[in-house]
């Protein structure tokens, strides 16, 4: 009976772990492999504080979800500054560390021969000792965590990750501080992971190192993959799946010699099979219950099109002509070549800007530099009368402009409907402090949130669509979609990376249709565009940009019947 | 869906059986059969199924039979000395386990101690190992051996030790109890280095040892990595006598020539010894291994001899056999058992056990006594 | 304590010119496919293997058994890219996805390695070792091979790379796929060419370490890692940088334990990764690591 007990309280650790490991590798897609140096970090400092300061578990379990949260949210820092597979690598890097650290300083930690008579944990005076004791609360705080991951996995905090995931360029043009979301949850999931690390000390009552290896972390991995990333249930599946094979497995006569390399071999399988034919695993992301989500309440009747979710700003008269967005003299170099060269334009407030001229002029460029995403080697650009140069590209998304980009760049993997509410600003809900001490705040502000992005999806006509995920739509659906989020960040300035390419006439007008409205809502817009029948459709005045500078700028039917830029436009 | 099912057919079904009068005589073992340490697994498992082998054939102890159940602890990790126990003790519901190194023993122990289970190491050092009461040592703790070489080669004249020790309580014990040991004697200590289980690479420590220029290196280490370090002193120019507590063929192999004039103390495994049980043990071993026995082997195989003594001792006294208490009760009664080193072995209260030991040289590759020790 | 330095930097060299060659080889693989050949530790790992099952277990030959253990690393490595690799690019999976599907391959041969052979040390024989002597400073005959063989191998390579058609092919894949299709460079070829010479190079860096310190399954992780930490100092996409890297990896794992503890060697080089990772990304020599294309 107490072997039974015994692999439930296993379960319920590797719960813990596997769960708090998705937040980081199935929600935001960081790829950390050094969750197992949380898990010790936990249980050593778990250990020490009731070893020799004498705490009580419940402080000692404290203590270490504080420190452990700590080092995650240190460890987010050099996360910060490199891609994907070289943040493996620096994980690796970190996990032997802490285990180097745990193993050869020997004043703390007594290295390879551990910590022993770790006191068994004393709650309202009764000390639990045996196993049947142990399982309730080792339920009760595996639940506990479990509640925790889910929700902050299902608020608007957690929508982000996903979005951090999907693409981290388009979440920072949406307005997000990734470098605060990357933090956080790294912060998170060391503090989770030193839950089960401070019950694992507390209940083996020995550790050392050897618990806490490179081989532990890629048995998290396998269990998050295997169940499902980015589902919680999928990682108490394969918690389950996991912790329970490899016990049966005692019973199935395998040599001694060869069970563990075996184990281990089974997980490699695994990881391998599962990423090659199953990469949702067990439980996908968006199996079961996903379909279109519940319209809110008062959604059933025909929902006005655009209204409050489209800006608060009363409609203007079209083109009042205040300068809304001023370049002057941008230079921009690439290595040897010159992408701008002392550039100098002028977005006026309300009108619509077409910006046209052979590949390679520097258009997009512009963006990305008006956005943030790259420095100007010199020049200014002035927004409102405030200098845009140094911002990042989400404080300038704040300020009241977006871009869209010319790969759409939307969150393939999360739903219609989420990929618009997320660009929401204002979600103050994303805080993850908010997420846990203002719930109910949460839950309305949701409400709303959903009630705006339906009818942003409606003024685009894909409201029947909200439920399906951004990747099954077809192309002119996910260019809709892409203006759609764009139009969710409420900002003033929209700047429109070639809104019409790749389309079928009939889709071209109809987005030309709704671009033309929107000066209407307030809207200032700028239009990259190579099909001149939507610049002439839509733009007054148009630039017309070569090798970085602007050459002309004008009414449409002006620069269009100009011979001269039609031979550079048309490369002669 | 069928593994689950048998799963706990095998659970409810091994539960119905009695545990008094069963078929079989369970002992456990937990053992490093995988890992860095896997040689000792396998001669450390391949002793007392010797000796099961050989009580067996004579019938048995009483007519009942004898049965291992071997688990692993991978190689010292106290997480899976933990399962092993559980294992052990709730499924198999043994009442003697053989165990074998310091971390999972530890972690075990409090397990043992709960459900009356009697556990009798044969391989681990640790002073930690000492004053638990359901737990005896039959092997030499570690402290003596490193008093008796370190004496060994103060006499030769060494005054200036470098000590290279494994990073585990067996090694710390060891540097720990030497380095008084050594100054009172009137010696200095000129250099301390450590090294992890299994590592292969000694060149960091080697060099500052040899920049140390001590008389003598001593390595409280053991099997291959014994091996490597020998080899590796000699490859970086250390050409002062090394000694140490441990030689393994395995650690022969790696160091190969380098290993001549090694010298080291230990639990004095003759095995040209003219004792007769000592010398049918080494030939039978021999015979069924293909290869000589090492005091290992030699420890765990005693030690189901002993369990058999003390079955005995309890089935005589109208006792139960099964009851790891009453094993306990007959073992401080009885303490002296037949040693297959030859003579008797004796067991104190704190749980340790006094045993002959010697001085070994390495001579053509194979140990050779050079002096016995009490 | 000077000829402790002494020793310690001829350590530092001979360990740097293998790092360097690990580095290379790791390099070469990274920088043309741009695939993060995590199983490139098992790779090596399969080499030393290979080598003792040659030499030790069916007692051929030293230089014979060398050879067909370059071949089984090749083999290897080719296989793994064939049918690991290259099925899941068709699907257009993700770099993670890719990592994932390596560090599985690697854990699987690994532990079959562990299964077949054992976990503990194997070694080597039949390499005539000697020790060569200078004043305060000690090392073998073996380790002059070691950076002899890594420098000889490193130049043989660049010269490839710069003189044959093939490699300026490998190297225009490496610059530009795109560009290398469109100039009618079949760069499936040129991928599997590129792991074949990775895996080509990190067995002599394999054998020669077992030579001198025996074989484990796990050395290939910490290969591995060494090596991808020696590119990423050096600079992804630069040889030299690499080797660079591998040099200053084993130096400074030697100089630094001539003040700290010894136990602490292993974990300077990843302290020297995070230093590098927070200062300077892109390594000493290399390409920008793409942070945020737009």
């Amino acid at each position: 009976m107490d072997y039974f007990i015994h692999v439930a309280i296993l379960i319920a650790l590797y719960t813990i772990l596997s769960t708090s490991y998705n937040l980081l590798i199935g929600y935001t897609g960081l790829f950390s492999i050094a969750h197992a140096a949380f898990y010790g970090i936990g249980a050593y400092t778990s250990a020490l504080l009731t070893l020799h300061f004498g705490a009580s578990f419940p402080l000692a379990l404290l203590g270490a979800i504080v420190v452990t949260a700590l080092v995650g949210g240190a460890i987010g820092v050099p996360a910060l500054r490199v891609r994907g597979d070289y943040l493996v690598i620096a994980s690796f890097g970190f996990q032997m560390i802490v285990f180097g650290v745990m193993l050869n300083w020997l004043a703390l930690t007594r290295g390879e021969g551990g910590l022993a008579g770790i006191p068994r944990p004393v709650l309202f005076g009764i000390k639990i000792f045996s196993p049947a004791a142990y399982l309730p609360l080792a339920v009760a705080v595996a639940g506990i965590c479990f509640l925790v991951t889910w929700w902050v996995a299902r608020s608007p905090f957690g929508r982000v990750l996903r979005a951090i995931r999907e693409d981290e360029v388009a979440a920072q043009s949406l307005g997000k501080d990734i470098v605060y979301f990357k933090i956080t949850v790294f912060a998170l999931a060391g503090g989770l992971a030193a839950v089960a690390g401070s019950f694992y000390a507390h209940y083996i009552t020995f550790i050392n190192p050897l618990s806490f290896t490179l081989d532990e972390s890629i048995f998290i991995m396998a269990v998050v993959l295997v169940g499902g990333a980015g589902n919680l249930w999928g990682s108490l599946v394969g918690t389950v799946a996991l912790v329970v094979a490899p016990e049966a497995l005692r019973f199935l006569r395998i040599p001694d010699a060869i069970a563990a390399p075996f184990r281990q071999i089974l997980y490699g399988l695994l990881l391998v099979l599962f990423v090659r034919f199953r990469p949702q695993g067990l439980i996908g992301e968006h199996s079961a219950t996903r379909g279109t989500p519940k319209v809110p309440a008062g959604g059933d009747k025909k929902v006005e099109e655009g209204g409050s979710a489209l800006g608060t700003r009363p409609p203007q008269t079209a083109g009042n002509g205040k300068p809304l967005l001023t370049l002057r003299n941008v230079t921009k170099s690439f290595g040897g070549i010159r992408a701008l060269d002392n550039l100098s334009l002028t977005l006026e407030e309300g009108r619509i800007t077409g910006l046209i001229g052979p590949n390679g002029a520097g258009k997009t460029t512009a963006f990305n530099l008006i956005t943030g995403f790259l420095e100007p080697d010199a020049g200014s650009i002035v927004y409102r009368g405030r200098e845009l140069r140094g911002a990042k590209p989400h404080e300038i998304s704040r300020l009241g402009i977006a871009r869209s980009f010319q790969d759409l760049r939307l969150f393939p993997r999360m739903t219609v409907l989420d990929n618009v509410v997320v660009a929401l600003p204002g979600q103050r809900t994303e805080q993850l402090s908010l997420v846990f001490f203002a719930a109910p705040r949460v839950v309305s502000a949701e409400r709303e949130n959903l009630r705006r992005a339906y009818e942003l999806l409606a003024f685009v006509g894909l409201a029947e669509k909200a439920g399906e995920l951004a990747e099954d739509l077809s192309y002119p659906e996910q260019k809709l979609l892409a203006l759609a989020r764009l139009l969710a960040t409420q900002a003033n300035l929209l700047l429109l990376d070639e809104p019409a390419s790749g389309l079928d006439p009939t889709s071209v007008e109809a987005i030309m249709a709704l671009i033309r409205r929107l000066p209407d809502y307030g809207k200032t817009i700028c239009v990259i565009e190579h099909n001149l029948d939507v610049i002439k459709g839509l733009a007054d005045p148009v630039v017309f940009l070569n090798e970085g500078r602007a050459i002309a700028s004008g009414a449409p039917a002006q620069i269009m019947a100009s011979p001269q830029l039609a031979d550079i436009y048309f490369g002669v | 869906m069928r593994k689950w099912i048998a799963f706990i057919t095998a659970l409810l079904g091994l539960g119905a059986i009695p545990a008094y009068g069963a078929e079989t005589y369970k002992i456990g073992a937990i053992l490093a059969m995988t890992g860095p340490g896997a040689y000792y697994g396998r001669v450390m498992s391949r002793g007392p199924l010797l000796a099961i082998e050989e009580i067996n054939a004579k019938g048995g102890i009483d007519g009942v039979k004898l049965e291992l159940v071997i688990e692993d602890h991978k190689s010292g990790q106290p997480k899976e000395g933990v399962s092993a126990i559980n294992k052990l003790v709730n499924i198999d519901k043994v009442p003697f386990i053989l165990t074998s190194y310091s971390a999972p023993t530890l972690a075990a122990y409090p397990i043992a101690a709960e459900h009356k289970v009697l556990m009798l190491n044969g391989g681990g050092w640790s002073p930690d190992l000492v004053g638990k009461p359901y737990l005896f040592n039959n092997r030499m703790v570690g402290n003596y051996l490193g008093q008796v070489i370190a004496e060994h080669v103060f006499r030769k004249g060494a005054r200036k030790l470098a000590m290279i020790y494994r990073n585990d309580p067996s090694g710390i014990t060891v540097r720990d109890h030497v380095r008084p040991f050594w100054e009172k004697l009137g010696g200095t200590i000129v250099a301390t280095e450590v090294h992890e289980l299994g590592a292969t690479d000694y060149a960091a420590q080697l060099a500052k040892i040899k920049a140390a220029r001590p008389d003598a290196v001593a390595t409280w280490s053991y099997g291959k990595d014994l091996g490597f370090i020998v080899k590796q002193a000699r490859d970086v120019g250390i050409t002062v006598p090394l000694v140490g507590i441990d030689w393994t063929p395995d650690g022969q192999a790696v160091a190969g020539t380098a290993m001549e004039g090694y010298e080291y103390a230990s639990d004095y495994l003759d095995p040209d010894s003219k004792e007769p049980w000592t010398a049918r043990f080494i030939q039978d071993y021999k015979k069924k291994y293909a290869e000589a026995p090492d005091f290992y082997a030699a420890n765990y195989y005693e030690g189901v001899y002993i369990l058999g003594e003390l079955i005995k001792e309890v089935k005589q006294k109208g006792g139960n056999p099964q009851s790891g208490d009453q094993l306990r009760q007959a073992l401080l009664a009885k303490r002296k058992f037949a040693s297959v080193y030859g003579g008797t072995i004796t067991f104190n209260d704190d749980g340790t056990s006094a045993k002959p030991v010697a001085v070994f040289e390495v001579k053509g590759g194979k140990p050779t006594v050079r002096t016995l020790v009490k | 304590m000077l000829e402790l330095f002494a020793q310690l930097t001829v350590n530092g060299l001979v360990s740097g010119s293998l790092f360097a060659l690990l580095a290379i080889s790791f390099g070469v693989i990274l920088g043309t496919t741009r695939t993060f050949h995590f199983a490139h530790g098992i790779v090596y790992t399969a080499a030393a293997y290979g080598a003792y099952a040659f030499a030790e277990g069916l007692s051929l030959p030293l230089w014979l058994a060398v050879g067909l253990a370059v071949v089984v690393a090749v083999l290897l490595g080719v296989g793994i890219e064939v049918f690991v690799y290259q099925p899941l690019r068709r699907l257009y999976a993700s770099p993670l996805t890719v990592l994932i599907a390596s560090l599985g391959v690697l854990i699987i041969v690994e532990n079959a390695i562990a299964i077949f052979f054992s976990t503990d040390a194997k070694i080597v024989t039949g390499f005539p070792s000697r020790l060569i002597v200078l004043g305060e400073v000690a090392f073998t005959t073996l380790h002059l091979a070691m950076v002899l063989v890594s420098w000889s191998l490193f130049f043989i390579l660049l010269l490839y790379l710069y003189r044959t058609k093939t490699g300026k092919a490998m190297r225009g894949v490496a610059t530009s796929p795109e560009m290398a299709e469109i100039v009618g460079i079949d760069t499936r070829r040129v991928f599997v060419g590129a792991f074949a010479i990775g895996s080509a190079l990190a067995a002599p860096a394999a054998i020669l370490y077992t030579l001198d310190k025996g074989a484990t399954p796990d050395m290939g992780v910490t290969a591995v890692l060494m090596a991808a930490i020696a590119v990423i100092v050096g600079g992804v996409g630069s040889l030299p940088g690499a080797a660079l890297g591998g040099m200053i990896i084993g130096l400074a794992r030697n100089w630094g334990i001539w003040l700290l503890p010894s136990e602490w060697q292993s974990a300077i080089a990843f302290g020297i990764l995070l230093l590098v990772i927070l200062f300077r990304p892109t390594g000493l020599f290399g390409v920008k690591l793409r942070k945020a294309e737009v």
